[in-house]
C-alpha cells in the first residue's frame, strides 16, 4: 500500500517539478519577485532601478529622433527602438498653454507622436531632461500586473538658423506596467518594465 | 553540451552581439541631461508624492525621510509646503478664519496621540475628473467619480462610482415614447418584442434606473452614441474624521506647485 502511495507521489511530482520555472530563474531576482504577493523593499529598488533604465533609455530615443543633426537612419532606427518600449496602444496626450491661458488637450498614439518630433519645422533642436526621475509606488493590478508612474521633466528649444524660435518645459507622466513575460531563450519567466500612455503638461513657455 | 542547444546558445550571441552596435552610439550619449531646477523638487509632481509627502514618508528629492530631515522639517512644517499658497483665503490678512482652520487641521494630522496619514485604498480618496465627452455629436463635458477598490487577492483597481451630466436631458422625452402599455400583461406582453427597435433597451426599466445618469453613461458608451474626447481635469477628495480637503494640481512655475491642498473644510 505505502509503495502504491510513494509511486503515485512521485508520478504527480514529477510534471510539477517539470513545470517550475528553471533554477535559473529561481535564484534570479526577478524570480524571487514572482513567489511574492507583498512586494519588500528590496523588490521595490530592483523594480524602480528597472524603470529608470527604461525611461532613460526613452528619453536617449526621444533626443535622438528629434535631433536634425543626426542622420536619418539613426533616428529612423531610434524611433523604431522606442516604439518597442511601449505597450500596443499607448499614447501621448499633450496639453498645451493658449496665449489666453486656457489649455489645449490633444491625444495622439506613440506612432504618430515620434513621427511628428521628427519633422518638426525647426532647422535645429535642443531636447534636454532634468536629472530628475520620480518614480511612484508599484501596485498590483488585477492582472497581475505591477502599475507605477514616472515624472520626467523635458526642456525643448527649437532653431531657425541662429535664432531661438521657441523653448518649452514639459513634465511627462508616463505610465510603468511591470508585466511577467516569457523568455522563450532561457525558458523562464521575467518581469519587464514596459512604458504606456504619456500625460505632456506644459509648465513654462519662453 | 548537446548540439541543438549550443546551437541556439551561438545563435542567441549572434543576436545579443548584433543589437548592441544600433543601440550603443545613443545610449552612450550622457549629455541629454541637465540639472533640474530647485522648483521642480520642491513641486509636488503626482498625487502619489502628496501623498508620501503628507504622510512624512519621502522628501523633496523622493527619499526616504530620515533623522537629519526629521530635524530640520518637522512633519508640522513639512505639511505647510502642501497648501497653496496663492490662495487669497491665505494671503488676506483681514480675513484669519481660513488660516486658522488649516492650522486646526494640521494640529489635529500631527497628533502625537492620534496621527493621521492618507492610504489610497482605505475609502479615503475620490478622484474627481471634468471629462469632455462627445454626445450625439455634440460636444459636453461629465464630472466622474472614481474609487479605488482593493480585490481579495490584494490588488487595486480604480473603479466608476458615479457620473455626473446634463446631457441625458433627453431621456425624459423618449419616456414618454417608449414604453410597455399599462394592459400589457393581457397580452402575454407581447409589446416586449419592441425592446428590439429601442435606440436604448434601458428605457423599458423602472423609472429609478433609467433616469439614474451613472448608467445611462455606460449604456449609450456601449451605443457608441458617446465618446470620450480627453480628461480636462482631476482633483482628489480626501477625508478624514471630521475633515474633507481637497487637492488640485496647481500648473505654475513657482515653488509652490504640482498637487496642492486648494480647501479645508470640516465635515461636523
Amino acid at each position: 500500500m505505502r509503495l502504491i502511495f510513494l509511486i503515485i507521489s512521485i508520478v504527480f511530482l514529477i510534471p510539477a517539478f517539470a513545470q517550475e520555472p528553471t533554477k535559473t530563474a529561481v535564484a534570479s531576482k526577478e524570480a524571487k519577485i514572482v513567489d511574492e504577493i507583498n512586494l519588500s523593499d528590496a523588490d521595490i529598488e530592483v523594480f524602480k532601478e528597472q524603470t529608470k533604465q527604461k525611461v532613460e533609455e526613452f528619453q536617449q530615443h526621444i533626443v535622438t529622433i528629434g535631433s536634425k543633426d543626426e542622420p536619418a537612419e539613426k533616428r529612423n532606427m531610434a524611433e523604431k527602438e522606442a516604439l518597442k518600449l511601449f505597450f500596443k496602444g499607448a499614447e501621448m496626450q499633450t496639453s498645451i498653454i493658449m496665449p489666453d491661458g486656457a489649455i489645449t488637450t490633444q491625444s495622439r498614439p506613440m506612432e504618430k507622436y515620434l513621427a511628428r518630433l521628427k519633422s518638426l519645422p525647426y532647422t535645429s533642436v535642443i531636447i534636454k531632461f532634468y536629472d530628475l526621475v520620480y518614480i511612484s509606488s508599484f501596485t498590483k493590478g488585477p492582472d497581475g500586473r505591477y502599475y507605477s508612474s514616472a515624472t520626467v521633466i523635458q526642456e525643448f528649444t527649437g532653431f531657425m538658423g541662429d535664432n531661438l524660435v521657441y523653448k518649452d518645459v514639459t513634465k511627462k507622466e508616463i505610465e510603468i506596467v511591470i508585466d511577467l513575460v516569457e523568455d522563450k531563450f532561457f525558458n523562464e519567466k521575467k518581469w519587464k518594465v514596459f512604458l504606456g500612455n504619456i500625460k505632456a503638461t506644459e509648465t513654462k513657455k519662453a | 553540451m548537446p548540439m541543438n542547444r549550443l546551437f541556439l546558445l551561438i545563435v542567441g550571441l549572434l543576436g545579443v552581439l548584433s543589437y548592441l552596435p544600433a543601440q550603443t552610439p545613443h545610449l552612450a550619449n550622457s549629455s541629454i541631461t541637465t540639472e533640474t531646477p530647485d522648483q521642480y523638487y520642491l513641486q509636488v509632481k503626482q498625487f502619489g508624492e502628496f501623498i508620501d509627502r503628507f504622510n512624512y514618508v519621502s522628501d523633496w528629492k523622493g527619499n526616504r525621510i530620515g533623522n537629519d530631515f526629521e530635524a530640520k522639517f518637522p512633519r508640522f512644517h513639512y505639511l505647510g509646503y502642501l497648501f497653496n499658497k496663492e490662495d487669497v483665503r491665505q494671503q488676506n490678512l483681514a480675513d484669519s478664519n481660513y488660516r486658522k482652520l488649516c492650522n486646526q487641521f494640521l494640529c489635529e494630522v500631527v497628533d502625537p496621540a492620534a496621527p493621521q496619514f492618507i492610504s489610497l485604498f482605505s475609502g479615503q480618496v475620490t478622484a474627481k475628473a471634468l471629462v469632455n465627452i462627445n454626445y450625439r455629436g455634440k460636444n459636453q463635458n461629465c464630472t466622474i467619480y472614481f474609487l479605488p477598490e482593493v480585490l481579495p487577492d490584494r490588488s487595486a483597481k480604480w473603479v466608476i462610482s458615479k457620473v455626473e451630466t446634463n446631457c441625458f436631458k433627453t431621456v425624459a422625452d423618449s419616456l414618454q415614447k417608449y414604453f410597455i402599455a399599462p394592459n400589457s400583461h393581457e397580452t402575454s406582453f407581447i409589446n416586449l418584442k419592441r425592446i428590439e427597435d429601442l435606440s436604448n433597451p434601458i428605457y423599458f426599466y423602472p423609472s429609478t434606473v433609467i433616469t439614474d445618469t451613472s448608467l445611462l453613461f455606460m449604456t449609450e458608451v456601449g451605443t457608441n452614441r458617446l465618446t470620450i474626447n480627453n480628461i480636462e481635469k482631476v482633483m482628489y477628495l480626501i477625508t478624514f474624521h471630521s475633515w474633507l480637503i481637497t487637492v488640485k494640481e496647481f500648473n505654475r512655475t513657482s515653488n509652490n506647485s504640482g498637487w496642492l491642498i486648494s480647501n479645508i473644510e470640516k465635515t461636523d
